[in-house]
Formats: structure tokens, sequence, C-alpha cells
């Protein structure tokens, strides 16, 4: 598989039944008055069915504006959105997200209902005024034809899902009376009231600490298996990758750098960049060992390097190849795709490099 | 001034003892003090010349507040803190204003947020030679000098000697806040989560800079932090802080492989290893962190403990040594600790396979 030269309508020789969401080409650019950001720069990903995609990169690196993206949340203008966002709707038709005006009765019908989003930040996801419970109850009165009553019962469940102890009591809790393990299970009972198909968690448990982070993810993986969700993680924490992820995809500077199943990501990875930041990352297994930093900081947004982003701080490419162009997929093993010309021509090759 | 002590311990750069520190609440029209927060309650630990001992906890466990305390920048409401910088001791608890400005020469702070912690209208060579003017050094050659020497120390160069804070990034302005903690030449360095808010890739380029530092000058860290891979890693030590109380202490590896409180269990469990073959079972600790205000009777950790008995809900444990396990000694505050085996953080993952 190369990088696609052109855009092209989905064939349906493409289409196959597990797939969810594919990401085609896409691009996020924001026009600012310092110039233009490339945050998301060509990205093309594929969702199956009640899988976990995990996306991972350091800050900058476009994670956040891609999940933000395909919810079509990001601001436009100064946001400028091209490519294909196909989404396999659940009654069995794919829509092109990319293509409707952001104010678009078909956006709000997936916003929310089929594709929802839950933030690193609850506190701030909250309205400080009204109760929870109303809060969520909300999502399904704007999304559903269901009476008050019935909302409110189906709320009451769903805040009893997600561990919250005494549902119908914190019906009526405000935020603040919430602390922040407890808001951000509101905040997914929240986002799953509507029950959808896809959940974006973007950095969920950045702002938790650890023992509630391991809590809210175990929480995430044990609804994940009851609705039959298919679940996409943002994180910067190769930790929460490793434990929630079936697929990886590492991000840097508006790029999918390299993309597979986790075990090939953390076995055998392929590009420099993912394996500079597995072994720049402290572990509990070799705390006697020196860290191996990457050299360095990431590029400014608006700086267009030719050919390989990562090539400044890339400890082994050559400067002739890897400045050319820009490197295209290649496959490495099964659904395992690296940017990086050093690894053309090692078509599956696992293990060393 | 107090110069006088002598006869402690010579290899102990700091010595806490007993340290306290209570918030009033205040309410009502006459502001009326209605109860207290006890945010540190009777900690004790010392840090040993050359060595890291690392604080950790979750928010809220008062390990920030001690770090502040001990270098005044809060007073403490009870208890002992003794600084040593060779033939001086300062006691850090009772000293004035004036006696706190040559003390913080032993002792300086690195902190969190390199963002917020830097002055954004002072320029990198205004702010690494602050303390230098604060403490007398007057000539502004000698200054410069001094600055550009601490600039090639922490690896920034000497060209950006006149830029100001935002012109750098994260990891650049950490290394700035690094240089001017250690423009007196310090003996302890209290660290309060200096890689939290870095990348992975910058925060391992820091944590180096910090070790080397650390064999180069001498130096001894209180490094706070609530990463526990990022401890395992740098700390010589750790202490284990909850709800204002340690609750255990010992030397890294054995405290990780072998916890003897069963929060330091819980907390092991919970790190999410980089390694997908690792299936660790997390613990999952019933309800919420007590409140410090209203802290619960006997052991503090009870109420969320899974091996609760009648005598922790009745008698505060005392942090107590214990003899045999591991190669040094061990203190926890736990009337269980000689009969709990307690689960250790995930076992070595064999080393990645891999060359390039």
């Amino acid at each position: 598989m190369t990088e696609k030269s052109a855009p092209t309508a989905l064939s349906r020789a493409e289409i196959s039944a597990d797939v969810l969401l594919e990401l085609k080409d896409l691009h996020t650019h924001f026009h600012t008055d310092d110039g233009l950001v490339r945050a998301v720069n060509g990205v093309d990903l594929t969702l199956r069915r009640g899988r976990t995609l995990g996306v991972v990169g350091e800050s900058g690196c476009g994670k956040t504006i891609l999940s933000r993206t395909v919810m079509r949340i990001v601001p436009e203008p100064p946001a400028s959105i091209s490519g294909h966002i196909f989404w396999h709707r659940q009654n069995g038709e794919i829509v092109d997200l990319a293509t409707y005006p952001v104010k678009a009765r078909q956006l709000r019908e997936v916003r929310g209902k089929e594709i929802s989003m839950i933030f690193q930040e609850p506190m701030s996801s909250f309205s400080p005024i009204h109760t929870i419970g109303n809060q969520i109850a909300e999502a399904l009165l704007v999304h559903e034809r269901v009476s008050k009553k019935e909302a409110q019962e189906r709320t009451i469940e769903m805040i009893g899902m997600v561990g919250i102890s005494q549902p119908d009591k914190r019906f009526h809790a405000y935020p603040f009376e919430l602390s922040g393990g407890m808001r951000q299970r509101a905040m997914i009972a929240m986002a799953l009231v509507c029950r959808p198909t896809l959940l974006i968690a973007d950095e969920p448990t950045t702002a938790l600490d650890v023992t509630v982070e391991a809590a809210i993810l175990k929480l995430i993986k044990s609804l994940q298996a009851q609705l039959g969700m298919t679940v996409m993680i943002i994180t910067h924490d190769l930790g929460v990758i490793a434990k929630m992820a079936d697929d990886v995809a590492v991000m840097y500077l508006g790029k999918v750098v390299e993309q597979g199943p986790v075990e090939a990501i953390f076995d055998a990875p392929q590009h420099p960049y993912t394996r500079a930041l597995l072994k720049s990352m402290p572990r509990l297994s070799n705390t006697g060992s020196r860290l191996e930093a990457i050299r360095g900081n990431v590029a400014d947004p608006y700086t267009v390097l030719p050919g390989c982003a990562f090539f400044p701080r890339c400890g082994e490419g050559e400067q002739d190849r890897c400045t050319a162009a820009m490197p295209p997929l290649v496959e490495v093993g099964d659904d395992h795709l690296v940017r990086c010309v050093m690894r053309e021509g090692v078509a599956h090759g696992r293990g060393s490099g | 001034m107090a110069e006088a002590a002598v006869d402690r311990e010579p290899t102990k750069v700091l010595e806490v003892e007993n340290l306290k520190k209570h918030f009033p609440i205040k309410a009502g029209l006459l502001r009326r003090q209605v109860g207290q927060v006890r945010a540190v309650d009777g900690v004790s630990f010392h840090v040993e010349a050359g060595e890291t001992l690392a604080l950790v906890g979750e928010s809220g466990c008062g390990k920030t507040t001690t770090g502040r305390l001990i270098l005044r920048a809060l007073s403490p409401t009870e208890g002992t803190i003794l600084i040593r910088d060779g033939e001086r001791v300062w006691p850090m608890h009772r000293l004035t204003a004036q006696e706190l400005r040559s003390a913080r020469r032993s002792a300086q702070m690195i902190f969190q947020d390199p963002f917020h912690s830097l002055s954004p209208r002072m320029t990198v060579i205004d702010i690494i030679s602050e303390p230098l003017i604060l403490n007398g050094v007057r000539s502004g050659s000698t200054r410069e000098r001094r600055v550009r020497e601490l600039m090639d120390v922490v690896g920034l160069p000497q060209q950006y000697l006149n830029r100001y804070p935002h012109a750098f990034s994260g990891g650049q302005r950490q290394r700035i806040g690094i240089a001017r903690a250690l423009a007196l030449n310090p003996k302890l360095i209290v660290a309060d989560e200096p890689v939290s808010a870095l990348d992975v890739s910058i925060q391992a380029q820091i944590l180096n800079l910090l070790q080397d530092l650390q064999s180069e000058f001498g130096l001894s860290y209180l490094f706070i932090s609530h990463d526990l891979r990022v401890v395992a890693h740098i700390s010589t030590r750790v202490a284990v802080m909850y709800v204002g109380h340690i609750v255990e202490t010992g030397v890294t590896e054995d405290l990780f492989t072998r916890p003897l409180h069963p929060y330091t269990e819980a907390l092991l469990s919970a790190i999410p290893e980089p390694d997908p073959h690792v299936d660790s079972e997390e613990i999952v600790l019933a309800g919420e962190v007590a409140d410090p205000s209203h802290p619960p009777a006997g052991c503090i950790f009870h109420p969320r403990c899974a091996y609760a008995k009648k005598v922790c809900r009745e008698e505060v444990p005392s942090l107590r040594r214990i003899e045999g396990r591991g190669e040094s000694s061990r203190w926890v505050a736990c009337h269980l600790a000689d009969e709990l085996t307690l689960r250790g953080a995930g076992l070595p993952a064999p080393q990645e396979s891999e060359g390039g």
C-alpha cells in the first residue's frame, strides 16, 4: 500500500462489513496570522468495529485535532478540512462527514448520537449551574423521541452503569459536588447515554490520579464489551495504549508515521520515532539504565520540512533519501504500516532492525 | 545565627521531624476558625548526601505542601526541619526572613510548570542571575560569567542569553529553572513534579540532566512526584504519602518489589506499564480519599483498605521499622505489616530484542 496520490471515492471492494470509520487523506489546516498550521496533514486510518484504536503522540502532533476533525468540532474558520471521513451509519448508509457544512443536519444526527466524545477536563465539560442528571438527559431529549420521564429513567440507569453509587440521588447533584473521578464517570455517562457506535476518548485519564485512572480505564473497557462499542483513545501515555488498544497509530507533526496491531508496535517498532519514544520512557522493568532521550525539539508548526519531518531528530536517517520527499507508507507486516524510507524493501521483515 | 549543632549525623542533608501544617478553615462574618485541614500531619524523613528521596502520593496527599514547608515558602505549624550544608546546619523551621535568604543558598526549588514559574518580562540572564544579585554578587561581569557557565552546565546555548522565556520550549524552560536553582551551589534541591508537564521525549532529557548534575555536583534531591515510573527510574529511596501521613518508606527496589503498606500495593498495581503483554490486575480502591479536615479514626487508610481489621479502625498505626525485608531498613505505618504479603509492581518484562 502506498501514499494515496489523489483521494478517490470509495470503491465497493474497499467496503468490508467490519469497517466503521475510514479517514482518507484527511487534512485540517489552520490559517493563523503567523502562518498556516498543518495540524492534521494527510492521515489515512481505518477503524474496525468493536476494536480500540489508540492514537499516540506528543504535544502538537495533531492527535487531538484529528479526533475533533472526525467529530467536526474544530472551529471553521480558522480551520479548513479536506479529505474524507467515511462514516458507516447505524442504518447502513455510508456518509462522508468531511463534505457537510458545519451546521448540517446530517452532522448533528451523527455527532453525540452515533459518535460521542469524552474529554480530559471533566469540570469544563459540564455546566456548573445544571444538575448532572439534567445535562446527561439533555442528550437523549435532543437525539431521541423520548418523554422526560423516560429520559430520566435511562439517565439514572446510565449513571449506575458507570459505577456511581445511588444513581437516583446523584441525578440531582451538581458537578462541583463530585470528585474528579466521579465527574469523569458522569461525563462517560453523558457520552454513552445515546448508545453511540464510536466513543472517542481524548486523554480521558490525564488529569486523574493513578488509582482513579486505573478504575476509569477498566470502566471504559467493560462498557465497551457491554455495549459493543468501538473506541478511539487519544493519549500521550504509551502505558495507557498498551493497556487499552488493539491497534495503534503513532503521530508526529500531523502525520501517522506508523500504525499496526499493538503487539507489533511494542514488540517490533519500525519507525525511528516509535522506537525512540518507547526507549525514552521510564519503565518499572529497567530502572537502572539511562533513558535514551530524543535529541532536539519538535519543529515549530509553521515550518514545512522537506521530506520526513522527523529527520532532524532521527538517529538513523540519510540526508539525501529522507529529505527528498515525504516517505510513503510501506507495509512491513500484517496491517503494520510505516512511513520511513529506511524501511522500504524490508517488507514483512519482523524483529530487529 | 544557628550554626552550632555539629553532632548531627553528618551525611544527612535534610532532616525533617514531626512536621505538621494545618490550614485553618474560616467561616462566618467574623472569619472564626471552624476547623482545620491537616495537609501535613506529622511526617518525619531524611535525605542523605548525594541521594534522591522521592516523595510520592496522589493529589492532596500533602507532598507539595511538605516541599514548600522545607524551603519555608510556608511556615510549619509544628516540627523541625534541619538542612545541613558542610559545617552549617540551618534550622529552617525557625529562621527569620533575613536568615532564610542565606539559608536558601543551601537549598533551592525546581517547579512543575516551566510556563508559569519564569517571569515573562525577564531575559534568561536576568532570571538566572537573580539569586546571585539577592546574595550579594555585585559585579555584572562576574554574574554574566557565572550565568554563561550555568547555561553550559544545563545545556542551553549561550547565544540565548538575552532571550525571553516565551521563545523557549517547555524542556528548555525547565533547563532555565534548573540553572537558576543551581546558581548558588546548593546542596539540596527540592524538585516538585519537575517533568510532569513535559512530553516523554523531553522528560527523558531532563531526567538525564538531573542525574548528571547530581553526580557532577554531589546534589541531593527531594523529588516530589505522582508518577511512579519516573520515581522508579530516578530515586534511591521512596516515601509514600497518603492524606498528610507517610505510610511507608524504603529503598526504591525493595519498596517496588515488596510493598509493605496496602496503599503502596494499590498504587503500584495501578501503574500502566508500556507493554501490551503485561496484563496486571489493578486493585481498585473503594471509596474516596479521606477528607484531611475530618480524618477517620484509627488508620487513615482503613476505610479503603481491603485488609482492615478491628485494630485498624481504632488505633493510629505509627511508622515503625521492619527488619529483614529487603537489604536496608523499611519503615511502615500499618498494624498488619507483619502478617500481610503484598504484591509488588509488574515483574520485569523481557528486554526489547531490538538494536537499531
